[in-house]
């Protein structure tokens, strides 16, 4: 009987820089054909925990393993798609000749003009990349970190300067690249990305795993709600009423994210300050809501 | 998640292998586009190969000295093609690599599947395929506009020893393209390449005083080496044996600083 192993393992994992503590005893686990998002506020210890798995720094203390094997083994690499936030890519060549050098990392990789298509790139494939635009570059990057078929796929804020349909169609290739059997393991400041793709949400705040589950799970795991009206009131009188996380005004509607304890009080208050009020709406509160909550207690 | 797709196994961990042709190819691609990208670089590639060629010419039809006396032009010749081969190791090494490591390109793929040493190597046969054809046009115009005079086989030694003699070069590039700032290796590889030129009595003799500096210089020991193997008997000085051992040190410390360097800290 063969034995079953996650793709990535991480456990008890702790890695400090200097007097900062950018993991602190982090555990994590990417299964077959599951889409993760890592989700936490800028140094909460994200992209250490990619590097480590990527074989690129070592941990202090704890065990990771990718596809059962040490981080960095050239065959767990084979296995591997990777799209950083930032990487420098030689702006001479053209976005095919990039394509070709990369497909030729791995033993079966994409014919390149196979990805291209796949990655509705097809039309820059004869375009030097130094000429293209930050929107652009991220989307041959995208093409280039599935090139080699990978069966687990890093992604990086992937979608940072795309324009609303190449981001939809980013999307879509993801949903197939999972159906299809591939992990990913995504990172993104646009939690409505990871509301629409994710099997599985990971947050994290100071090294540690402070909440994960699904996006239902996570969202219902706080006591909060969302009430959405029009008002004359500010977002700044009502923000520091009692119960209340949020308040913001969008398109000319206040949105409030308020504690579920004070539910009532906040829509009795709300009614009695301002005669004027209406379409008010109360519902549950999203993964956006539920992300500020969970690192805003886990930042005290 | 997809639930119909078969669990990972332990056993079929090891299956991804590549053949050594597939191997080869990524080591020629890496060099391969590597070249393109020289080429397609207006301040690169066209610069270092026309640049010697015509400087060549040019001195070498002026003033009655460098014109009447073989081991006088054999020295131009050799200063031009050293000046042509320095440029593309030490930049392509130095100021490219720089950024390369700065911004990420190595990091990312030592984190993909590409092997340790392709992309380092992939440069290397860049800037000998780069010395390689700016040396045969030196020669090939040299011998043809009858401005230096060289036998076969001297042509063909002279033309090896140019061509051994960008590793030196390269290591030097290598050495601060490990170490600068992307911001900076340009400015610091000129500083480093500018001083070679003059110091090492290529164009000109050094003033007396200060000719001792040459000693410091690597440049000044492969152009010796290229007088010896050309027969310009007249300004050759020293033995090769130390020549080549100069060169070799520094070819070696440097490279094995560098690699030390570079697996410490990618």
């Amino acid at each position: 009987m063969m034995a079953s192993v996650d793709l990535a393992e991480m456990e008890g994992v702790y890695k400090r820089f200097g007097d900062t503590t950018a993991l602190d005893g982090f555990d994590l686990r990417v299964r077959r054909g599951e889409l993760v998002a890592l989700l936490g506020e800028n140094g909460a210890g994200k992209t250490t925990a990619i590097s480590l798995m990527l074989g690129l720094q070592t941990p202090d203390a704890g065990q990771i393993r990718m596809f059962g094997l040490p981080p960095g083994d050239m065959e767990a690499r084979r296995r591997l798609g990777v799209m950083l936030q930032e990487v420098f890519m030689a702006p001479e060549l053209k976005v095919r000749e990039l394509v070709t050098l990369f497909a030729s990392y791995y033993p079966d990789g994409h014919d390149p003009d196979e990805i291209l298509r796949m990655t509705n790139t097809d039309s820059l494939g004869d375009r030097r990349y130094g000429l293209l635009s930050g929107g652009q570059k991220r989307q041959v990057q995208f093409a280039i970190a599935l090139c080699g078929k990978p069966e687990l796929l890093f992604l990086d804020e992937p979608t940072v300067g795309l324009d609303v349909q190449a981001r939809q169609g980013l999307w879509d290739i993801v949903r197939k690249q999972v159906d299809a059997g591939c992990s990913i393991l995504l990172t993104t400041h646009y939690l409505e990305e990871a509301e629409a793709l994710a099997d599985r949400i990971v947050v994290l705040a100071k090294g540690r795993v402070v909440k994960s589950g699904t996006v239902k799970e996570v969202t219902q795991s706080i006591s909060t709600r969302r009430i959405t009206c029009t008002s004359r009131l500010t977002a700044d009188e009502v923000g520091s009423w009692p119960g209340v996380a949020i308040a913001v005004v969008e398109n000319g509607s206040l949105k409030l994210t308020v504690d579920h304890a004070e539910l009532e009080s906040t829509v009795s208050r709300l009614l009695e300050r301002d005669n004027t009020l209406g379409d008010l709406s109360v519902s549950q509160a999203g993964l956006a809501d539920a992300f500020v909550k969970i690192t805003q207690e886990n930042r005290l | 998640m997809n639930s119909t797709v078969p669990e990972l196994d332990t056993a079929t961990i090891q299956r991804k292998r590549m053949s050594r042709l597939k191997v080869l190819r990524i080591y020629y691609l890496e060099a391969k586009y590597e070249f393109i990208r020289s080429l397609r670089n207006p301040g690169f590639g066209f610069p270092f190969l026309v640049m010697p060629v015509v400087l060549f010419l040019v001195f070498s039809a002026l003033g009655s000295p460098q014109k009447a006396d073989p081991d006088m032009r054999l020295g131009l010749f050799s200063g031009m093609a050293i000046l042509g081969i320095m440029g593309p190791a030490m930049f392509g090494f130095g100021a490219i690599l720089a950024g390369e490591r700065q911004f990420k390109l190595l990091e990312f793929k030592r984190a993909i599947a590409m092997p340790a040493a392709a992309h380092l190597i992939g440069k290397f046969v860049c800037a000998m395929a780069y010395a390689a054809m700016v040396i045969l046009v030196m020669i090939a115009v040299g011998l043809v506009m009858g401005r230096i005079s060289l036998n076969a086989t001297q042509a063909i030694m002279v033309g090896l020893v140019l061509w051994l003699g960008v590793l030196p070069f390269c290591a030097i590039g290598f050495f601060i393209g490990a170490r600068a700032s992307a911001h900076v290796a340009n400015g610091i590889t000129t500083i480093v390449y500018m001083p070679q030129l003059y110091f090492s009595g290529l164009f000109f003799p050094l003033p007396a005083a200060i000719g001792w500096i040459a000693l410091f210089m690597p440049p000044f020991y492969l152009n010796q080496l290229v007088l010896g193997v050309g027969g310009a008997k007249h300004i050759y000085i020293g033995g090769a044996w130390f020549h080549v051992l100069f060169l070799a040190v520094l070819t070696v410390g440097l490279t094995l600083l560098t690699v030390k360097k570079m697996t410490r800290h990618g």
